[in-house]
């Protein structure tokens, strides 16, 4: 009963005009200060994010990615410049964006079924919608009989699924997905590709991504932002105007993913 | 006459010791992870109960060879089935039990107060800054002093009644709990409070859901450390000074020079140790289960 009502004010709120998710960001610099030396971790990140818009960020590792999606989720304060969601400055934390770290963070001290539940503690539900929601996840990442399984019975690609059903089960406005779909198998990194796709398409969340897999990165993306390193920062925006689903084998398809692969390896260096 | 009587029940008490160690050893391998042991043992040394009892039994024969050898007298190098006869006479006397039983009820006073005041003050240390700026420096010096270096102090002040053996060993556990406590809390992996960051958890929530299961598992080793450590300290404090207790019995041993009775406290002592040290990891094992399945 309850949990239906639930259900009907977040669509009250999802259908408000000014649909909630939308991030700017504005001369982003990030310096890191490591035994005297100031290393420039990011510099002059310009980036607006609509609200909905799906973006892949790739880029060579080191270049910044990882710190940028923590300036997002709002774990450090200490940045110059800008970040605004909705027009409110983050200045730490809030459950309106979530994030899937790189490597699973998962609390071994609790099962998957715990953990994925840990993010709604704070949440006002009642618990018995708590719990559908949990099963639900669980459901979503395909570990149906995992749920009492502590992190370290699991593999990998296991504990980063579990992990993305963490990040997905409290309905973040934004989510922040750190390579999370890196540690996986050929077959489940599709299905959970489209399984975001369907996600996204679902919950109207705005989503950024890091991926190494450039086709990974094109078939999700709105836009695909690439970043140059030393220090990072945005190289090139693409476009990618196909619809969704999109045909891996399609020829525009291939022909955005070769342009930014071909960037990414410097055959188009020029400078 | 006597001997024979004696040397008769020595070895079918051997015996039944024996049988019931082994059935310990199996009962401990058979609660410990049932994985890697397995799968790591090599192939050519089968890893029973009987292969933990190897390097015991050759010494317990090395000793045997060296006291029937002639070499030394066998009142100061006194063979294992005299020592044996010993322990069987001390438990038949209850003077064994007395002595144990006031030890451990030392070590048990001693060692509750110690850990007490050690997880407060390590995990005080841990969590607020100027503690640490006050006490971490105090510690880490009091640390590099050794407890036994501690009792003729403490004798002026306390004297020689049980307070001074209850507070040295409280004294030797308290430190190294406080600091497994302090570098516990201090070492949680920082992802796991940006966990909590990010899921907005509330302070009591994120420590007990978070900090707690974090530093759980250092702590417990550090106390498992301290006990053993604990131990030591105590049956040494009671060679010195002491009334009653393992180490009594074996300082009296010394002075009316019966070696066997020095040697059954040695052998004691080992045990006590050996069984408190397996004790706590079997603990550690059930309170950290998320660690070892
Ligand atoms: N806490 C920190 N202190 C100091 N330097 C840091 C810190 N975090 C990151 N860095 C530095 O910032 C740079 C960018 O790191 P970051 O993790 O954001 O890279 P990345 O693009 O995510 O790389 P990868 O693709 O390998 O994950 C690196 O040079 C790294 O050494
Ligand atoms: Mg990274």
């Amino acid at each position: 009963m309850s949990g239906g009502a639930m259900a009907r004010l977040d669509d009250d709120k999802r259908s408000e005009p000014s649909h909630p998710g939308a991030l700017a960001i504005k001369s982003l610099n990030k310096r890191y200060r490591m035994d005297g030396r100031i290393l420039q971790v990011l510099q002059d990140i310009d980036l607006n994010i609509l609200p909905g818009e799906f973006v892949s960020i790739v880029g060579r590792s080191g270049c910044g990615k990882s710190t940028l999606l923590r300036l997002i989720v709002g774990l450090e304060a200490d940045y110059d410049g800008d970040i605004l969601l909705d027009d409110q400055p983050i200045r730490s934390t809030s459950l309106d964006r979530g994030i899937v770290f790189q490597d699973h963070s998962l609390l071994p001290w609790m099962t998957v079924e715990q953990n994925i539940g840990f993010a709604l503690l704070t949440l006002d539900l009642p618990e018995s919608e708590k719990k559908r929601r949990v099963a639900e996840h669980i459901d979503l990442v395909n570990l149906s009989g995992f749920a009492k399984a502590y992190p370290r019975e699991l593999s990998g690609g296991m504990a980063q699924r579990a992990a993305i059903a963490r990040a997905l089960v409290n309905e973040p406005k934004i989510l922040l997905l750190d390579e999370p779909l890196g540690a996986l198998d050929a077959l489940t990194r599709i299905h959970l590709q489209r399984e975001l796709q369907r996600i996204r398409t679902q919950n109207r969340s705005t989503m950024i991504m890091v991926t190494h897999d450039v086709e990974e990165a094109v078939y999700l993306g709105d836009r695909v932002v690439v970043m140059d390193a030393n220090p990072g920062r945005i190289g090139r925006v693409v476009t990618v105007p196909l619809p969704h689903p999109r045909d891996r084998g399609s020829r525009a398809f291939q022909h955005i993913r070769d342009e930014i692969l071909a960037d990414l390896t410097g055959a188009h260096d020029t400078d | 006459m006597v001997d024979q009587v004696t040397g008769g029940s020595v070895f079918s008490a051997q015996a039944k010791t024996r049988r019931s160690l082994e059935s310990f050893f199996s009962w401990l391998a058979a609660s410990g992870p049932k994985t890697a042991v397995a799968a790591n043992a090599p192939r050519t040394l089968k890893r029973t109960g009987l292969t933990i009892l190897l390097s015991p039994v050759l010494l317990l024969a090395g000793w045997f060879a060296l006291s029937h050898s002639g070499l030394f007298p066998t009142e100061v190098v006194v063979p294992p089935e005299e020592v044996a006869a010993t322990f069987w006479d001390m438990v038949r006397s209850g003077d064994l039990q007395r002595n144990l039983s006031s030890s451990l009820g030392r070590l048990a006073i001693g060692y509750g107060i110690g850990a007490g005041i050690g997880l407060l003050l390590g995990s005080f240390m841990g969590l607020s800054r100027n503690a640490e700026a006050y006490l971490h420096p105090t510690f880490q010096l009091i640390r590099q002093l050794p407890t036994i270096a501690l009792i003729p102090g403490f004798i002026m002040v306390l004297g020689i009644g049980e307070t001074v053996k209850i507070v040295l060993v409280a004294k030797a556990t308290a430190l190294p709990v406080a600091l497994a406590a302090f570098e516990g809390v201090k070492g949680i992996p920082r992802v796991y409070l940006d966990v909590a960051d990010i899921y907005k958890i509330r302070p009591l929530t994120r420590f007990f859901r978070v900090i707690l299961p974090a530093t759980v598992p250092p702590v417990l080793s550090g106390m498992r450390i301290a006990l053993s450590r604990s131990w030591m300290v105590l049956v040494g404090t009671e060679l010195l000074i002491a009334d009653s207790g393992i180490g009594q019995m074996m300082e009296w041993g010394r002075q009316v020079f019966r070696i066997d009775l020095v040697l059954v406290g040695v052998v004691i002592t080992g045990v006590i140790g050996f069984t408190l040290d397996k004790s706590f990891r079997l603990l550690e094992r059930r309170l950290v289960r998320w660690r070892y399945r």
